[in-house]
């Protein structure tokens, strides 16, 4: 039941705020990218949740487009750094260089990387080499980069989308585990549909199009993820939540069939909180003022399929994450 | 500030309140159908009841005086069920949770009755609460829905009450009837106890006559334990079958290393674990090899045809994973050895225990060997009492009832060849040695030892299996038949001693001859 909340007072103003931003975003992005409204809606979610996306998709359906064009809307500091296999961990944090002072005399200053801004597009992630990769870890939990002994803060809001081809393409290295969990969500990007592709042909071959308006900035953002935080969730609705982590740990009593049989590791507790912090935001953009079952099984999938390991077997039958993660859906009961 | 506080508690309460007004709503709504819910099974408990009551009254005579004092079992599952309702009448929360779920209200009461509860507890709330409490009490107000919610459960379970009141109304017409006769039922027993009887015969290798034992009042008493016996042997014969049914299933297993754990616990008769080892199987059935496969349909095939109808249903499930491994597709198989495993543990739970089998065939044999002494020992009795019953087929010297007057090697008046006590020999005309013992005593009276045909020892089965009796010493019991049996196989004893075996009958008939 999809119904607008009467803006009643400051409280109701800043949740019709979001929604108008949101709203005004997806249509600024609409306007670039022809189709993938489930990824726009995604990124939205995740950007105002404050978490970083891993997009997935073969290269040319517009993801790098995409990044581009929120970081223009949201007028947000833009970086792109391009993995290759040959990139270092100091191309992207920055390093200490020696450089000669005013006095004459010499001393090390820190060069920040690109990772120095507040949307980073790491693009193709996975051609670069593990320790690479790697390198985003405390970043992207943290939002410090440590070089040497000392540590930078990065700016905020601090996302990092990131792109990467499938895995079974050429010349990609999959991501480590710890780097994957870092992840709010990872979303698909699919190939666009007969008309959608004729509309790319279309937008891409004629004149050059207007540029996206810009609707929001960095502290409004921040603002935004703020009132987010504080929609009240009920407990059973949390409840439902854990107990669909927990069931994707074989090793774990709360754990269903389809986990025992296809699962080696299940989801962290990042994948809770990103299931409820993601579903607060989609009850917002539902109209409401409380997370639903409903927005708990929206989210479920974008923030689980990435944090599930599966075992030989499950990849050997050519059995996925996602489906493993409707079988959760299906097996685990919203109450108890 | 301190005012714009109290201004803010204030409001909150005031919303708090105006939930709780909601929620009562759908606490009477939820409670009403609650109870009448219950109130259904409690109608259905008391029309059961008055069923019950009414045949109690019209069967048992003297009952009807008392049945006024008996009107609290009607009322009790009524009034119990009733109570039920009201002491789980629904609270706030479960109010709620039922409204959220009917109303399609996306959690909006559960969580509104949740930060009520905070609020009261804290004093303060969080930032969205007053907006969400008053959310869920506008989308409450707006949902559709009448007071009464009728699912299908409730709808049938209200039919089934509407003819259970119908059957219970009717049953109240019954004490106004004629009672049934009990001494009715006497000849229905007396046709059973024949049937019974019947029954014993066949299942007992004895040979006694029908007249014998329908005239013989002596013997009337003993037939009445003859239906324990037949009904013992049936069931030692079906768990034998059983047994030897899951026994071939277990060599066929055995016959394949990664199914020997499950031809294991057949074997020790712990039918769930093999149950859950042939599960196991079908899950990897995939990791099989199809040497493996082919080796493991081929003996499941064959203790198929082995069990054959001894039990029907573990044949063809042994069948079916038979078909299932030879084909090659994983899901058919994994599903064949799933079923052939629920199919071995509800055989093994029909099937008796070995040591159980094992009693019960001792008990059938001491029950069998006792019944054969007394028939034979109350046959004799009737020989030396009767003035000569007519055999049922002329020369038919084995017949006990066809008595001769003589108390040796006399003649009957139909039949040839009766005897008593001792040994004699029979004079009458022709006969098979079977059917017409008479032949085989023709012996123009040369003197032969021959075992008896009766006596007042235990009667034995020939070791042939065939019809024919024998008797020895009467003096000896059956186990000294049988030594004597044994020892004319092993040649241990002369011709004249020999019990012949029926193949061996024409042979030495045409010697006497």
């Amino acid at each position: 039941m999809q119904v607008g909340i009467e803006p009643r007072g400051a409280d109701g103003a800043a949740i019709e705020q979001l929604r108008r931003t949101v709203a005004a975003l997806e249509r600024e992005v609409s306007r670039v990218i022809v189709g993938q409204e489930l990824v726009v809606r995604g990124v939205t979610i995740a950007l105002i949740a404050g978490g970083h996306v891993l997009l997935e998709g073969l290269p040319g359906l517009g993801k790098t487009l995409l990044v581009r064009t929120i970081a223009r809307a949201l007028q947000l500091q833009y970086s792109r750094i391009q993995f290759t296999p040959d990139l270092m961990p100091a191309d992207i944090l920055g390093t200490n260089v020696l450089l000669e002072t005013a006095h004459g005399g010499r001393a090390f200053q820190f060069q920040p990387g690109p990772i120095f801004a507040n949307l980073v597009l790491a693009d193709e992630i996975n051609r670069a080499t593990p320790r690479t990769q790697s390198a985003l870890l405390e970043a992207m939990q943290e939002q410090v980069v440590t070089v040497g002994t000392v540590g930078h803060s990065l700016p905020r809001p601090f996302f990092v989308l990131a792109t990467q081809n499938p895995i079974e393409m050429e010349g990609t290295y999959p991501l480590p585990e710890a780097e994957l969990d870092r992840f709010f969500f990872k979303l698909l990007v699919g190939f666009p549909s007969r008309a959608e592709l004729a509309a790319i042909v279309d937008r891409t071959t004629g004149p050059r199009g207007e540029l996206p308006a810009a609707i929001a900035d960095g502290s409004s953002v921040l603002e935004l993820q703020d009132v987010a935080r504080e929609i009240p969730v009920a407990s059973h609705v949390s409840d439902y939540a854990v107990r669909l982590v927990l069931a994707s740990h074989p090793e774990l009593p709360d754990g269903v069939e389809t986990a025992r049989r296809n699962v080696r590791y299940g989801a962290s507790p990042r994948a809770a909180q990103a299931i409820i912090v993601g579903s607060k935001i989609h009850a917002i953009l539902a109209g409401r003022v409380n997370v639903a079952f409903d927005d708990v099984r929206r989210v479920a999938l974008p923030a689980l399929r990435h944090r599930l390991i599966l075992n030989y077997e499950a990849e050997a039958k050519g059995v996925t994450t996602d489906r493993v993660v409707a079988e959760l859906l299906a097996a685990v009961p919203e109450s108890q | 500030m301190h005012v714009v506080r109290a201004e803010q508690l204030s409001a909150l309460h005031d919303e708090v309140g105006a939930l709780v007004r909601v929620l009562a709503r759908f606490r009477w709504r939820l409670g009403f159908e609650r109870a009448l819910l219950f109130g259904l099974r409690g109608v259905i408990g008391s029309a059961l009841a008055v069923v019950g009551l009414s045949l109690a009254v019209w069967l048992v005579v003297g009952l009807d005086d008392r049945l006024t004092s008996y009107a609290w079992v009607v009322a009790l599952p009524l009034v119990g069920a009733l109570g039920l309702a009201v002491l789980r009448w629904p609270s706030d929360r479960q109010a709620a949770l039922a409204a959220d779920r009917r109303l399609q209200l996306d959690e909006r009461l559960g969580t509104a009755v949740e930060l009520a509860r905070r609020l009261r507890r804290q004093t303060h709330g969080q930032r969205f609460d007053r907006l969400q409490i008053r959310n869920a009490i506008e989308q409450a107000n707006l949902a559709p829905g009448g007071w009464l919610t009728l699912d299908q459960r409730v709808r049938r379970e209200a039919l089934l009450a509407l003819v259970l009141i119908v059957i219970a109304g009717g049953s109240l017409l019954l004490p106004s009837l004629p009672r049934p006769s009990l001494t009715r039922q006497q000849p229905a027993a007396s046709s059973v106890d024949a049937g019974q009887l019947e029954l014993a015969q066949r299942a007992l290798p004895l040979d006694t006559p029908e007249s014998a034992v329908a005239d013989a009042p002596a013997v009337q008493p003993r037939a009445r334990t003859s239906p324990d016996l037949a009904s013992l042997a049936s069931r030692v014969q079906q768990a034998q079958a059983e047994r030897v049914a899951l026994d071939a299933l277990s060599q066929a297993l055995g016959r394949v290393s990664a199914a020997q754990p499950a031809a294991d616990a057949i074997q020790q008769g712990d039918y769930s674990t093999a149950k859950q080892q042939l599960t196991n199987l079908g899950d990897e059935a995939d990791q099989l090899s199809d040497a493996a496969k082919q080796q493991l349909a081929s003996a499941l095939q064959q203790a198929a045809t082995t069990t054959g109808s001894a039990d029907r249903q573990l044949a063809d499930r042994e069948r079916q994973a038979a078909q299932a491994l030879g084909r090659g597709n994983y899901v058919d198989q994994r599903q064949a050895l799933r079923n052939l495993g629920d199919q071995v543990e509800r055989s093994g739970a029909r099937s008796e225990s070995p040591d159980q089998l094992e009693r019960d065939a001792g008990q059938l044999q001491q029950q069998s060997d006792a019944q054969g002494a007394g028939t034979l020992t109350r046959a004799s009795g009737t020989v030396s009492q009767g003035p000569g019953v007519p055999a049922p087929r002329p020369g038919a010297g084995v017949d006990a009832t066809a008595a001769a007057p003589e108390p040796s090697g006399g003649q009957g008046p139909a039949g040839h060849g009766g005897q008593l006590n001792g040994a004699g020999i029979g004079t009458g005309p022709g006969g098979d040695p079977l059917g017409d013992t008479a032949s085989r005593l023709d012996t123009a009276g040369q003197s032969v030892a021959v075992p008896l045909m009766l006596g007042t020892g235990a009667g034995v089965r020939p070791p042939d299996g065939t019809e024919d009796q024998t008797g020895t010493d009467p003096t000896a019991g059956a186990s000294g038949v049988a030594e004597q049996v044994q020892a004319q196989q092993t040649g241990q004893v002369t011709p004249e001693q020999n019990l012949v075996p029926s193949e061996q009958r024409p042979v030495v008939r045409g010697y006497f001859q």
